[in-house]
């Protein structure tokens, strides 16, 4: 994986704080690089906006440029954690927020104790799909390019009814190959994984139209209140926004009643959402499947809990609350069968467990 | 790191900032389709399954996509028994190859109209076949594909699509070792670039032709090309050197021993004079260049431009019943040959005859169509064709109450029944 990542953070700030200016503003430029979209994800998940968090950002970095001689970060998440103080530090002296050093780190700084798991993350975080592929491996299993084309061609026969002949052509395989990739359990919970966990622009575009699933443009057009044109059966463009609220930007119901400037109830929210679960696709898509997998003699794959945490995982990652995550995952889980209680999810959510179990799986692949 | 202990809230938050959501993986229908006919290469399969995975959009597109090759090829619903993957490629596109050779023959028979309505409906079909053509390198159904489409997406001012197939064509022309398919696609490329505005490439592209056939000893299509770089010079007021390659212009029609040329540089002759004002000179060549045109056996090419240029010359010296003849002729061969941009061209010099011979109604009729087609096609003309109307109106306001609605795509119907309006004109006495 990223075996050399310390050592090139290393190097890289020797330069930084080395007596060659333009070597020195090189390797700024690309520490920097790294950290900047995480720096600016931070910000804007405090409530800035994307132009506050970029000047906060900007701001951040000059100032550790021109200290950059008594840089004492040597490591890739020191680095980092010393970024995320810079940049809440130049926030709050941008809008003269009331806030002392102590307070900052209480906010804002990673304890000693957890700066290795901050490496491991600052390492893969480089490679975005690297990171992917490593959550893939730890909880599906074996997460090469031939299991995903496996799983694509196993979500062409269990999950479209595709001939197993046509999936081994359409990706140049034998059909002996397609039959092995049906009982390998990681080909198999990878195909499981993306058939029963949507991009949620994916999810909010077919529950809003099954037949002919909105695209990202059109649900753009349908927030900005330019949806006249889009057709919809069975929701009004209010409700349609509410569902978009929920699937694409992750709101809780109160959220929802604040967004929509109070002109929806909670319990109208409530109602909406409803309707929305009943067009989740995801437990119908989990009997397809199941009863594929019964076909050919094992359904055991969706009973096993590391798909769970593997959509566990991605739902945090796209900042879910556990309540939506619940109403997600547990209608396939119900399917499959396997026992997903809010507890079980709650029990793995916090604390950064899967995010720790992640970070451990990574520094053993890196050792 | 092997300690139970739970990260502190701030670590959890910043390794979620760092790990940040991942955008899918995207694919374009083109690999979707070389997936569904079994010839995608190990990159694009891969491309194709990580798209597929990351997300259900990507395996709709491919059902799709899949569907659409089953119904083109005829295919049984069930996959055992049919044919192979990888011949489905070939036949896939000879299949569409007939498509466009189908819609060809629609626009020569002068149905422009279902020629525009078939293209468009299947224009995602043909783009996925001729790339299909291009990357199996199945180049003669590309030139076949290229040589029927490549006029009607001009027209259509299909620039995406306009430019794949130039790219293919001369990629074809080249494998096929057909420079005169290069000569064709050359004449073409000027023809666009002149349409953006952009003469000097225009007339590059067109110089590239005249070397082309000079050295391929086919003088019919160098006197082609030059006449096209005369007629470019005259509209972008290049005086001195049009007049430099009048000579060579002349030498080249006479001896490439067409016809419908020499009309043409007779015709290039009496625009340059009208645009200078000598009306008398102009009219002059204009007749010359119609009587050559009568012995022309083959005139489509140019019989229009050079009928259009003589009724003008016959406008400003207002013998508007020869000019209103001659542009009827003209209306007629742009409907037969769906060539919108002449036929709105037309249109407003007729338009200019009828109003000074008291044709008001039928006069504002044509500049309606007119406007249509330039606002249809997106032209630069579309302002000056809007006032045109404008102005007419304004000039006879007691005639603004009866103003028709344009038209839009339905210009042939439009522009047909002006013509049997015409006619009638014609076999009543002339106006005087």
């Amino acid at each position: 994986m990223k075996a050399a990542a310390g050592d090139r953070f290393a190097q890289e700030l020797a330069l930084v704080v080395g007596e060659e200016e333009a070597t020195a503003q090189e390797a700024f430029g690309r520490l920097t690089d790294l950290v900047r979209p995480a720096a600016l994800r931070r910000l804007m998940r405090q409530g800035a906006n994307a132009q506050d968090a970029q000047d906060a950002v900007q701001t951040a970095l000059a100032d550790l440029w021109k200290a950059r001689r008594s840089l004492t970060a040597r490591t890739g998440g020191a680095w980092y954690a010393l970024v995320r103080l810079a940049v809440a530090r130049a926030h709050a002296r941008r809008w003269k927020k009331e806030t002392t050093d102590a307070t900052l780190v209480q906010e804002w700084g990673i304890p000693p104790q957890d700066m290795p798991s901050l490496d491991v993350a600052f390492a893969v975080a480089e490679d975005r799909r690297s990171l992917s592929r490593a959550a893939d491996a730890l909880w599906l299993g074996n997460a090469t390019e031939e299991a995903e084309l496996g799983a694509a061609a196993i979500q062409l026969v269990l999950r479209h009814r595709i001939e197993i002949e046509e999936a081994a052509a359409t990706f140049g395989v034998s059909t002996e190959r397609v039959q092995r990739w049906l009982r390998d359990p990681a080909v198999v919970a990878r195909a499981l994984y993306s058939a029963l966990c949507w991009p949620g622009d994916d999810l909010a575009g077919h529950v809003l139209r099954p037949e002919a699933p909105l695209t990202p443009r059109e649900l753009d057009r349908l927030m900005g209140g330019g949806a006249e044109a889009i057709s919809l059966a069975g929701w009004t463009n209010l409700e349609a926004r509410v569902v978009c609220w929920r699937l694409r930007n992750g709101m809780s119901e109160d959220e929802i009643v604040q967004v929509s400037g109070r002109s929806l109830a909670r319990h109208e929210v409530e109602a909406i959402l409803a309707k929305a679960r009943e067009a989740i696709p995801y437990a119908r898509i989990a009997l397809t499947m199941r009863q594929g997998l019964e076909a050919s003699g094992d359904p055991t794959p969706l009973a096993k809990a590391g798909l769970w945490k593997r959509m566990a995982f991605e739902y945090a990652l796209r900042e879910l609350s556990q309540p939506i995550v619940v109403e997600l995952a547990k209608p396939p889980a119900e399917v499959a069968p396997f026992p997903l209680t809010p507890d079980q999810i709650n029990n793995w959510l916090s604390g950064g467990r899967l995010a720790r179990q992640l970070a451990e799986f990574l520094l053993k692949e890196m050792s | 790191m092997t300690s139970e202990a739970p990260l502190s809230s701030q670590t959890v938050d910043a390794i979620w900032d760092l790990f940040g959501p991942l955008d899918p993986p995207s694919v374009d229908d083109a690999a979707l389709l070389a997936l569904a006919l079994g010839v995608a290469d190990q990159a694009t399969r891969l491309a194709c399954a990580q798209a597929m995975l990351a997300s259900p959009s990507a395996q709709t597109r491919y059902l799709v996509v899949r569907a659409r090759v089953r119904d083109q090829l005829g295919l049984e619903p069930d996959f055992a028994g049919t044919l192979g993957l990888p011949a489905r490629a070939e036949l896939f596109v000879s299949r569409l190859a007939q498509t466009a050779r189908s819609i060809e023959r629609l626009a020569a028979e002068g149905r422009w109209t279902d020629a525009e309505a078939r293209l468009r409906s299947q224009t995602s079909d043909l783009r996925a076949a001729w790339r299909l053509a291009g990357s199996a390198g199945l180049w003669e159904e590309a030139e076949e594909m290229v040589r029927a489409l490549i006029f009607p997406m001009m027209e259509m001012r299909a620039a995406e699509e306009f430019s794949e197939l130039l790219a293919l064509g001369y990629q074809a022309s080249e494998a096929l070792d057909k420079p005169k398919l290069r000569s064709i696609l050359l004449s073409y490329e000027g023809v666009w670039f002149a349409r953006l505005g952009d003469p000097a490439r225009a007339r590059e592209l067109w110089w590239e032709r005249v070397e082309l056939n000079r050295s391929l000893g086919n003088p019919v299509a160098e006197a082609d090309a030059l006449l096209d770089i005369a007629d470019s010079l005259r509209q972008f007021g290049d005086q001195a050197g049009l007049l430099a390659m009048l000579d060579k212009v002349e030498r080249a029609v006479v001896s490439s021993g067409r016809p419908d040329l020499e009309a043409g540089f007779w015709g290039l002759l009496a625009e340059d004079r009208l645009d200078k004002g000598d009306v008398a000179t102009a009219i002059e060549h204009g007749v010359r260049a119609l009587e050559i045109l009568r012995r022309a056996e083959n005139a489509i090419g140019v019989a229009p431009h050079v009928r259009f240029t003589a009724a003008r010359a016959f406008t400003a010296d207002k013998r508007y019943g020869e000019a209103l003849e001659l542009l009827a002729d003209c209306l007629e061969t742009c409907v037969e040959n769906g060539q919108a941009s002449s036929a709105a061209a037309t249109l407003t010099e007729l338009a200019v005859a009828l109003e000074a011979s008291g044709g008001i109604g039928l006069a504002r009729r044509c500049l309606e169509v007119s406007f249509a087609i330039h606002r249809e096609l997106g032209t630069r003309h579309v302002k000056t064709a809007e006032k045109a109307v404008e102005d007419l109106a304004a000039r006879h306001p007691e005639k603004s109450d009866d103003r028709l609605t344009p038209p839009g795509e339905a210009w042939v119907s439009e522009s047909s029944a002006i013509l049997a309006i015409l006619r009638d004109l014609r076999s009543a006495p002339a106006p005087s």
